[in-house]
């Protein structure tokens, strides 16, 4: 099963063997521990973890798959593998983790998984988003401000064709702490 | 009868010739993509792709007597919205509450044009050819490939409109053909008139915080002793100006290089002992790299679309002439 697990984190699975690690980590509070290490492990190889993926996760995943297990199996499925024909990197928490609208409970501090996305303090948990690759908040501003005023430099040339993209493109989000 | 030798130079003249022809269509080419966005109106959804991140964005773009109105809007995570004008240009920000504005330089209120005297010179740092011609978002497109001659900079896959030569993709690539960045429209409108509502802010910003760079502009640093030497082949300074940082209250010299294709900016602002140690070295976002280091009590913060390398060799490049 730890084979599987791994199999599931590097996008290695056919679908079938998927579902087979899904229905198995539900049941299985130590295999989602593994999940969530395995996960961590390569976060870290790849140099993606912007965000921690904290403690809490895999609980954050069960609660989903207990309450719509079907469709977070869904969305569990790498379904952007290629783009024009190329690779496109989708590590399977990414995914995961962008289609479960989570929000902090304001009196226990227990993460919940909302039913619905309607709540005005959900949001999106992202483990790595469209961010500078820094912890600094200070330095996060500076390279912010930066980039604007580079863009705006910049509008000359083949870049000049598509300005502004990067900052709109910017996702300043991130999971509360 | 034709000697063998002969026929020889005549092929030769022959191949000379098409091969001259070739690079004058592709920089043809080049000169029609700059003129399209300086020139068309266009509405339309792309994608941006970096890393393993996919975005959708919607562009409104309108040309009135030769003003450059425009409006990006991010389709997913937050609203982020940037409006620009030939006078400001202002960045809405949803998360932060904020909305940045940074006035336009009175010198290019138009898209400066790409010169045919620096697109020649592009070839000494990049080969440039025509591909294919393929189809895009549903159009004919035309394909430019664009391959560094170095691994300084990074190398454009670029598809252009047949019709009217307005970029449809561009993938940029590093030197060994790895994807770093990707823009590709999925759907767009080119050339249909576009009302003033389209090109109006969605984001509501009440209760947002403005902030308005303090000075009307930025002014040139004529008496600056700050100067780039030595830095990666083909960059030139393009540009050398003082200004104040945007959204912070200190001055920065702002210094812009570029070998024809790509920008690379370089910020100088006096700095702490206590601030330094988190502002130096590499970050990155999509194909921007950034590299801070530390020269005399300053910080030299190098900014481009351009490999880690070349921010990190011009960043260290910088000095201050006795």
């Amino acid at each position: 099963m730890r084979e599987l697990i791994s199999g599931l984190v590097d996008n290695e699975l056919s679908e079938l063997e998927e579902r087979r690690v899904h229905k198995a980590m539900a049941e299985d509070p130590s295999l989602r521990v593994v999940w969530e290490r395995y996960h961590v492990i390569r976060a870290a190889l790849r140099n993606e973890m912007d965000v921690p993926a904290g403690v809490g996760l895999p609980e954050r995943v069960s609660a989903a798959l207990a309450s719509e297990p079907q469709a977070v199996v869904a969305r569990w499925r790498p379904a952007v593998r290629t783009v024009g024909g190329l690779a496109v990197a989708a590590s399977v928490a990414a995914l995961t983790v962008v289609g479960i609208q989570a929000y902090r409970a304001p009196q226990s501090g227990a993460v919940v998984v909302a039913a619905k996305p309607a709540a005005s303090s959900e949001r999106t948990m992202r483990v790595s988003a469209t961010r500078w690759n820094t912890k600094e908040p200070a330095r996060e501003r500076m390279l912010n401000g930066y980039l604007v005023e580079h863009q705006e430099a910049s509008s000359g040339g083949v870049g000049g064709a598509l300005p502004y993209v990067r900052i709109v493109g910017y996702d300043a989000e991130q999971p509360k702490q | 009868m034709i000697r063998p030798l002969a026929r020889i130079g005549i092929a030769l003249c022959f191949w000379f010739a098409t091969g001259a022809a070739q690079a004058d269509g592709v920089l043809d080419w080049l000169g029609k993509i700059n003129r399209a966005a300086r020139s068309l109106n266009y509405d339309g959804t792309f994608v941006y792709l970096h890393s393993d991140q996919l975005e959708a964005v919607r562009i409104v773009h309108r040309v009135e007597n030769g003003r450059v109105q425009e409006r990006v809007i991010s389709l997913n995570g937050s609203a982020r919205e940037v409006v620009r004008t030939d006078q400001e240009v202002r960045c809405y920000l949803p998360d932060e509450k904020s909305v940045v504005v940074e006035h336009r330089r009175t010198d290019d209120t138009n898209f400066p044009s790409l010169l045919p005297e620096q697109l020649s010179g592009l070839t000494a740092n990049y080969e440039i050819e025509l591909g294919t011609v393929g189809r895009v978002t549903g159009r004919a497109a035309q394909q430019i490939i664009i391959k560094p001659r170095d691994e300084y900079r990074y190398g454009y896959h670029l598809w252009a409109d047949q019709e009217t030569g307005l970029l449809l993709q561009a993938d940029l690539r590093e030197a060994n053909g790895d994807l770093v960045e990707q823009f590709m429209f999925a759907h767009v409108v080119i050339g249909a008139s576009i009302p003033t509502a389209a090109l109006q802010p969605a984001t509501r910003d009440k209760g947002f915080t403005w902030h308005r760079d303090s000075n009307a502009g930025a002014m040139p640093a004529t008496d600056s002793r700050w100067r780039a030497e030595g830095v990666p082949s083909g960059f030139r300074l393009s540009r050398h100006v003082v200004r104040q940082a945007l959204r912070r209250n200190v001055p920065v010299e702002h210094l812009v290089l570029t070998d024809g294709l790509a920008t690379v900016s370089v910020f100088i602002e006096s700095i702490g002992e206590s601030e330094a140690a988190g502002m130096l070295g590499a970050s990155h976002v999509g194909a921007v790299h950034a590299f801070g280091a530390r020269v005399d009590d300053h910080l030299v913060t190098a900014v481009g679309e351009v490999p880690v390398a070349t921010v990190e060799l011009i960043a260290g490049a910088v000095r201050q002439s006795p």
